[in-house]
C-alpha cells in the first residue's frame, strides 16, 4: 500500500517546513506533528501493511507495519508531538526541522522490512540527534555529542559488519543477495562466525538499549540535551535498541546466551538503581531509572530464550511502549522545575508543592508509574515480565522485585526531597507550569492512565506478533 | 446486565468517579470546596447501600470479563466480601461524615476529601475483585492513597518521611505479593483464567502442596506489609502523621484489614499447603499481637498507642485464621468477625482521639491531658465505651470477637500441641491490651488537666459527634450478632471449659486494676518502676531497635553507601573506561600527528625508509 510510503515521507517532508517558517515555526511544527500523529493513528486499522518496490541487487524499499512496528509508531509521533507542545517558541525553527527529520529516521527503522534499510536508517538516527545535542545542549554539549556519536558508531558499525556476513552467507547458499528480514536469517551461519554475527547485532541494540554496562552515553546525552531533546532521546533512542532486540535479535535465540541477557538485565536493573539513589541531580536520576527500566527488555527477552515464555516477552513488548509514554513525563515535569527555580539540584529543592501544585501533581504521577504503580502503564509491563519469567528464574526473581524495591525508594525519596517537605524559601517565589509545559505532559499521563487500565488494545498487537497464543 | 452485577461493579466504581469530580470542582472554584465533603460522604453513602442490597438480594455472584493477556477483570460477591463491603463502607460513611467537622477549616479539604473517596473506593475493590491482578491494581491504589493521605500535611517534614517510609515499608511486602502470584500463576495456568479467584479457590487442592506454601509464605508477606505484621509493622506508629480521620480510615476501615481479608479470600492455598505455611500465619499474627501489646505500654502519644493496638488486634485476626488453616477448620467467621468489631471499635476511639485533638489543638501527647473527661463528657464517655471494647469486657461486642479467638486456640491446641504457645501469646496479649489502653484512658480522662489546652478542652459539634454515637452503639451492641454473623458466613462451633473461657476476662480485671494502681489513683509511679526494668524497658521504649535497623542501618547506612559506591564505581571505572579508549586514541594521534611536519624531505626519508622496509620484510618472507 502506497500510503504507508507516505506515511513514512510525511515527516521528511515536514522537516524542511520550520526553516522557513520563521517565529511562528513551533506553531506549525505543533500542528504538522499533530497531523503525523492523526495519520498514524488512522494506520491502527491497517495494521500489517506492507510496500514494496525499487530492487536493485536484493536492496528493495521493503516497509511494513506490523503487529509489533505499530505501536513504536504511534509511540514515536505522540511523544514527538508531546515533545514539540512542550518545547519554547523562542527557538530556532532548525530545531524542529531536525525533529521532524528525526521522526523520519526512526519511522524508517520500526518500518523497515529489510536489514539494508534498517541499517541506513538506524545511522541517519545519529544525524539530527548530534546536531540538537550539540547546538542547543548543556555545558557539556560538545563532549556528549562526540561521545554519543562515537559510542553507538561503534555499535552500528560492527552490526554492519554482521549484516554483510548474513548477507554473503545467504548468498553462497541461494545465489542471490537478499536483505529481507523474511529471507536472510534463513542464513544464519554456524560455528565461531555465529558468534561474530551475534556479537555485532548484540553490541549495536544493547548499547542503544542502553544496559550496563554499556550505558556510559545514555546519562550525558539525556541530560545534556535540552528538555524536549531529553524526551525524545530517551523515550525513543532506547526503543530503537529495544526493537532491534524484539524484531532481530530474536532470531538468534538460543538458551545459554538467554541466562546471559537475564543476567545482565538484572545487573541494569539493580545498578542503575543504586546510582540512581547516589545522583545529587534529579535530571541525572531520572536518565538511571530510565537506564534501569531497560533492564526489564534484557529480562524478557532472556527469558523468552530460555522458555519461550510469551508472557515475559509481551511483558518486554509493552516496555518498550510504556516506558517511552512515562519516561516523557519525568524529564518534562523536571525541565519545568529547573526553568521555575533555576535549578535541578535535589537539595535545593523542597516543597515545591506550595508554589507549583499542578507540577507537583504531574510529577508524583509521572514518579508512580515509573515505579510500576498498577493502574499506570509501566505496571501491565513489570507485572507480566515479573509473572512470566518466574517458572524460568524461579529465585532469581528475588533480585528483580529487589530492584523495583530500590526502584520504588529514588523515586518516592527524591519526591519527599523535592515537592514535598517544608519550602525552600531561598527559591522565592515561582511560578507553576506554564500552558505549554501543562498541557502536552497532562497528555501523556492519561495516556499512560488509560493504556495502565485498559492495556489491551496495545497489548493484544504485541500478542498477536508473539503468535496470539497465551 | 444483571441489576446485581452492575451494582457490585458501582459499589466500587462510584467513590473512584467522585474522585476526579471532587478534586476538579474544587480546582475550579475555591468557594465550590465546601461541597466537597458532602459530596464524598454521600457517595460513600450509595455504596453502602449498594452494599445492603447485595446483601439481601444475593449470597454469591460471579461475573468476569476479558482484560488483558489470560487475566480477567470483574466481581466477586460471596459472603466474605459482602460483609467486608458493608463494614468498609458504613465505617467510612461514619468517618467522612466526622471529617467534614473535623477537616472543616482546612483550604485543601477537596483534595483531602477526594483522596479519602479513592482511598475507600480502592477498599472496596480490593474487596470485590474476582480476579487477584485486578485485587493487587486495587491494593496498590489504597497504598497510594495512604502514602498521599499520610502526607497530606506535605509541609511537615515528619508528615513527608512517614509518607515515603509507609510507601516503602508497604512495597517490601507487594513485591512479595507480585511473587507469590507469579507462584499461583503458574501452578493454575493449566485450569485456565490461573490468577482468578475463582480458579484459586476451587482448584487449590490439585496442585502441588509445596508450590502452595511458597506462593502462600510469600503472598504472607504482602499481607504483612499492608495488615503492619511483623516484621513489617513499622510503617503504621509513623503513619499518625496524617490527620487524625486518616489514621481512623486506614485503621478501621480501609488500608490494614486488606492483608487479612487477603489471607481470607484465598483461605484454600493454605488449607491445602504443606502445614508450615499455616504455622507461620498463625505465629506470626500471634507473635505480633503480643509484641505490639508490649509497645503500647510505653507510647505517650494517643496516636501512637492506638496504632500499636491496632497492630496487636490484626495479630490477632491473623492468628485466627492461622488456627483455622493449621487445624483446617473454616475459621473465616471467627476472624472476620474480629475484624468488623475491630472496625467499629478502632473507629470510634480513633475519632474520640480525633475529637480530642480537634479540642485541644493537635497535642497529642497524653501527659498532656487529663481531666477530660468533665471537660468533654461526650467524647471521653465514647473513648470509654471504646476501650472496654478493646480489652474485651463483656457484653461488648469485643468480648464476643477476641475472646473467642483465644478459646478457639486453647481448644484447637488439645489436637494440636503446636498451638498451645499460640494460646499463651494471645492471652498475654489480651492482658497488654487492657494494661495499655486503659493507662491511656486513665491518663486522658481522669487527674487533672495538665496542660493550658486540656483546661479549655470542649466537646466538639454535632457533625462530629453523631458518628461518635453511632460507633458507641455498634461497639455496645454488635456482640448480639455474634450468632447470625456465624451461620452468615461459616459455622463455628466448640466447646471449651469454663475457666478456661473465664481467664481473659480475669486478666482484663486484673489489667484494668494494674493500670489504675499506676495511672488511675497513681498509688504506684510508672516513672519509677520504668527506671526499675532497667534494659528491658529501654528495650521496649526502643521499640525492639527495628526501626534502629531499618533506617539507620539497613537505609541510611547499607542502601546510601552502596549507591555511593555504585554511583562512583559508574562515573570513575566504567565511563572512566570509556574515556580512556577516547584519551587512547587522541594520544596516538598526538603522537602520529608529528609525522606530518610539511617538510618534503621528511617524507622523502620516511618514504625510503618505507620503500627500505617493504623490501627486506618482502625478502624475507620469500615474495620478491
Amino acid at each position: 500500500m502506497v500510503y504507508l510510503l507516505l506515511l513514512l515521507l510525511l515527516p521528511l517532508l515536514f522537516s524542511f517546513i520550520p526553516l522557513f517558517s520563521g517565529r511562528y515555526s513551533k506553531l506549525l511544527s505543533s500542528f504538522l506533528s499533530f497531523i503525523v500523529l492523526l495519520v498514524t493513528s488512522i494506520f491502527y486499522f491497517h495494521i500489517n501493511e506492507s510496500f514494496k518496490t525499487l530492487a536493485f541487487y536484493g536492496v528493495d524499499l521493503n516497509i511494513a507495519i506490523n503487529y509489533l512496528s505499530y505501536p513504536l509508531v504511534l509511540l514515536v509521533s505522540i511523544v514527538v508531538f508531546a515533545a514539540i507542545l512542550y518545547q519554547d517558541p523562542d527557538i530556532e525553527g532548525s530545531y524542529f526541522s531536525y525533529i521532524f527529520f528525526l521522526e523520519f529516521s526512526l519511522f524508517g527503522v520500526f518500518m523497515s522490512q529489510n536489514l539494508f534499510l534498517f541499517y541506513i536508517f538506524w545511522e541517519l538516527v545519529l544525524i539530527p540527534s548530534y546536531f540538537m545535542i550539540g547546538r542547543w545542549g548543556g555545558p557539556r554539549k560538545d563532549y556528549t555529542a562526540l561521545k554519543f556519536l562515537i559510542y553507538t558508531h561503534v555499535g552500528s558499525v560492527l552490526m554492519l559488519v554482521s549484516i554483510f556476513i548474513l548477507a554473503y552467507n545467504y548468498y553462497t547458499i541461494y545465489g542471490n543477495f537478499n536483505f529481507d528480514y523474511s529471507s536472510i536469517f534463513k542464513a544464519i551461519p554456524s560455528g565461531s562466525i555465529y558468534y561474530v554475527v551475534l556479537a555485532g547485532f548484540f553490541l549495536a541494540f544493547f548499547i542503544k538499549l542502553p544496559t550496563v554496562p554499556l550505558h556510559t552515553w545514555a546519562p550525558d546525552v539525556y541530560v545534556e540535551s535540552p528538555t524536549t531533546s531529553s524526551m525524545i532521546f530517551s523515550g525513543l533512542l532506547s526503543k530503537m535498541g529495544a526493537y532491534g532486540i524484539f524484531a532481530i535479535f530474536m532470531e538468534f535465540g538460543d538458551p545459554e546466551l538467554g541466562w546471559f541477557i537475564v543476567s545482565l538485565g538484572i545487573i541494569s536493573l539493580i545498578y542503575a538503581s543504586f546510582s540512581a539513589l547516589a545522583q545529587r541531580d534529579l535530571k541525572r536520576m531520572v536518565a538511571y531509572a530510565s537506564i534501569g527500566h531497560m533492564g526489564f527488555i534484557s529480562i524478557s527477552i532472556g527469558v523468552y530464550f530460555i522458555s519461550h515464555s510469551t508472557l515475559a516477552l509481551i511483558g518486554g513488548m509493552f516496555m518498550m511502549f510504556a516506558h517511552g509514554l512515562i519516561i516523557p513525563i519525568l524529564f518534562g515535569t523536571v525541565g519545568s522545575v529547573e526553568r521555575s527555580t533555576g535549578t535541578r539540584a535535589i537539595r535545593d529543592l523542597g516543597g515545591l508543592t506550595k508554589m507549583m501544585p499542578n507540577l507537583a501533581f504531574l510529577m508524583t504521577g509521572g514518579f508512580l508509574a515509573s515505579l510500576g504503580l498498577p493502574g499506570l502503564a509501566g505496571f501491565i509491563a513489570e507485572f507480566s515480565v515479573v509473572v512470566g519469567s518466574w517458572e524460568t528464574i524461579t529465585y532469581i526473581s528475588f533480585l528483580v522485585v529487589f530492584g523495583l524495591v530500590l526502584s520504588a525508594s529514588y523515586h518516592i525519596w527524591a519526591l519527599q526531597r523535592t515537592i514535598f517537605g517544608p519550602y525552600n524559601n531561598y527559591l522565592g517565589k515561582i511560578g507553576d507550569m506554564i500552558p505549554r509545559e501543562f498541557w502536552p505532559m497532562l497528555i501523556l499521563f492519561l495516556l499512560v492512565l488509560i493504556f495502565g487500565i485498559f492495556p489491551s488494545p496495545i497489548y493484544n498487537l504485541f500478542l498477536q506478533y508473539s503468535g496470539g497464543v497465551y | 446486565m444483571d441489576p446485581l452485577i452492575i451494582s457490585g461493579i458501582l459499589i466500587f466504581l462510584l467513590p473512584l468517579i467522585m474522585f476526579p469530580i471532587i478534586l476538579l470542582l474544587g480546582k475550579i472554584n475555591a468557594n465550590y470546596r465546601k461541597y466537597a465533603g458532602p459530596m464524598a460522604t454521600s457517595a460513600i453513602f450509595i455504596s453502602f447501600l449498594l452494599s445492603y442490597y447485595l446483601y439481601i438480594n444475593g449470597k454469591n455472584i460471579v461475573f468476569e470479563g476479558q482484560w488483558f493477556y489470560n487475566f480477567t477483570w470483574g466481581i466477586y460477591v460471596d459472603p466474605l466480601s459482602i460483609s467486608m463491603s458493608l463494614m468498609v463502607s458504613g465505617v467510612s460513611f461514619l468517618i467522612h461524615m466526622f471529617a467534614i467537622g473535623y477537616m472543616g477549616k482546612d483550604p485543601n479539604k477537596h483534595v483531602y476529601f477526594a483522596e479519602t473517596t479513592l482511598f475507600t473506593g480502592g477498599m472496596l475493590g480490593v474487596v470485590l475483585s474476582s480476579n487477584m491482578v485486578m485485587f493487587f491494581l486495587f491494593w496498590e491504589l489504597v497504598g497510594l492513597c495512604s502514602y498521599l493521605l499520610i502526607g497530606f500535611w506535605w509541609f511537615k517534614p515528619n508528615a513527608a518521611s512517614a509518607a515515603k517510609k509507609a510507601f516503602i515499608v508497604t512495597r517490601v511486602g507487594d513485591v512479595l505479593l507480585i511473587l507469590g502470584l507469579a507462584v499461583l500463576y503458574w501452578q493454575f495456568i493449566k485450569f485456565g483464567d490461573p490468577l482468578s479467584v475463582t480458579t484459586i479457590i476451587n482448584n487449590a487442592h490439585y496442585v502441588d502442596k509445596v508450590q502452595l506454601a511458597i506462593a502462600g509464605a510469600l503472598i504472607l508477606g504482602g499481607a504483612a506489609g499492608k495488615s503492619a505484621q511483623f516484621p513489617l509493622h513499622v510503617w503504621i506508629p509513623d503513619a499518625m502523621e496524617g490527620p487524625t480521620t486518616v489514621s481512623a480510615l486506614i485503621h478501621a476501615a480501609t488500608m490494614v484489614t486488606a492483608g487479612i481479608y487477603l489471607v481470607a479470600r484465598i483461605f484454600p492455598v493454605y488449607i491445602f499447603a504443606l502445614p508450615w505455611a499455616g504455622y507461620l500465619v498463625l505465629y506470626i499474627g500471634a507473635f505480633t499481637a503480643f509484641l505490639a501489646g508490649t509497645m503500647g505500654i510505653v507510647m505517650n502519644d494517643i496516636k501512637r498507642i492506638l496504632a500499636y493496638s491496632t497492630i496487636s488486634q490484626l495479630g490477632y485476626m491473623l492468628a485466627a485464621l492461622g488456627l483455622g488453616i493449621v487445624a483446617t477448620e473454616n475459621t473465616i467467621s471467627i476472624s472476620i468477625y474480629h475484624l468488623i468489631v475491630h472496625a467499629f471499635l478502632k473507629a470510634l476511639l480513633f475519632l474520640s482521639a480525633g475529637a480530642i485533638l480537634y479540642s485541644l489543638l493537635d497535642i497529642r501527647d497524653i501527659r498532656k491531658m487529663g481531666g477530660l473527661w468533665k471537660k468533654m463528657p461526650i467524647t471521653i464517655t465514647a473513648m470509654f465505651i471504646g476501650s472496654l471494647t478493646l480489652v474485651g469486657f463483656p457484653p461488648t461486642a469485643g468480648y464476643f470477637s477476641k475472646d473467642e479467638i483465644i478459646s478457639l486456640s486453647y481448644f484447637l491446641s488439645q489436637n494440636n500441641p503446636g498451638i498451645y504457645y499460640a494460646w499463651l501469646l494471645l492471652l498475654i496479649g489480651a492482658f497488654l491490651t487492657t494494661v495499655y489502653t486503659f493507662r491511656m484512658f486513665f491518663t486522658v480522662a481522669l487527674g487533672s488537666p495538665r496542660s493550658y489546652a486540656a483546661e479549655h478542652a470542649k466537646d466538639p459539634p454535632w457533625v462530629m459527634i453523631v458518628p461518635l454515637v453511632i460507633l458507641s452503639i455498634l461497639s455496645l451492641i454488635y456482640g448480639i450478632f455474634q450468632e447470625d454473623f456465624y451461620s452468615y458466613l461459616g459455622e463455628v462451633s466448640f466447646t471449651v471449659p469454663i475457666y478456661v473461657e473465664m481467664l481473659p476476662f480475669i486478666l482484663v480485671l486484673l489489667g484494668i486494676y494494674i493500670a489504675w494502681l499506676f495511672y488511675g489513683s497513681r498509688r504506684f509511679s510508672a516513672e519509677s518502676f520504668a527506671k526499675r526494668s532497667g534494659i528491658l524497658y529501654s528495650l521496649v521504649r526502643a521499640k525492639y531497635y527495628l526501626d534502629y535497623i531499618y533506617t539507620n542501618i539497613i537505609a541510611d547506612r547499607v542502601v546510601v553507601y552502596l549507591a555511593y559506591a555504585f554511583s562512583l564505581f559508574d562515573r570513575y571505572i566504567v565511563d572512566g573506561f570509556v574515556n580512556a579508549i577516547g584519551r587512547a586514541f587522541n594520544y596516538t594521534a598526538d603522537i602520529t600527528k608529528r609525522l606530518q611536519t610539511g617538510i618534503v624531505q621528511n617524507y622523502a626519508t620516511l618514504v625510503i625508509i618505507g620503500l627500505i622496509l617493504f623490501l627486506i620484510i618482502g625478502k624475507i618472507m620469500g615474495v620478491i
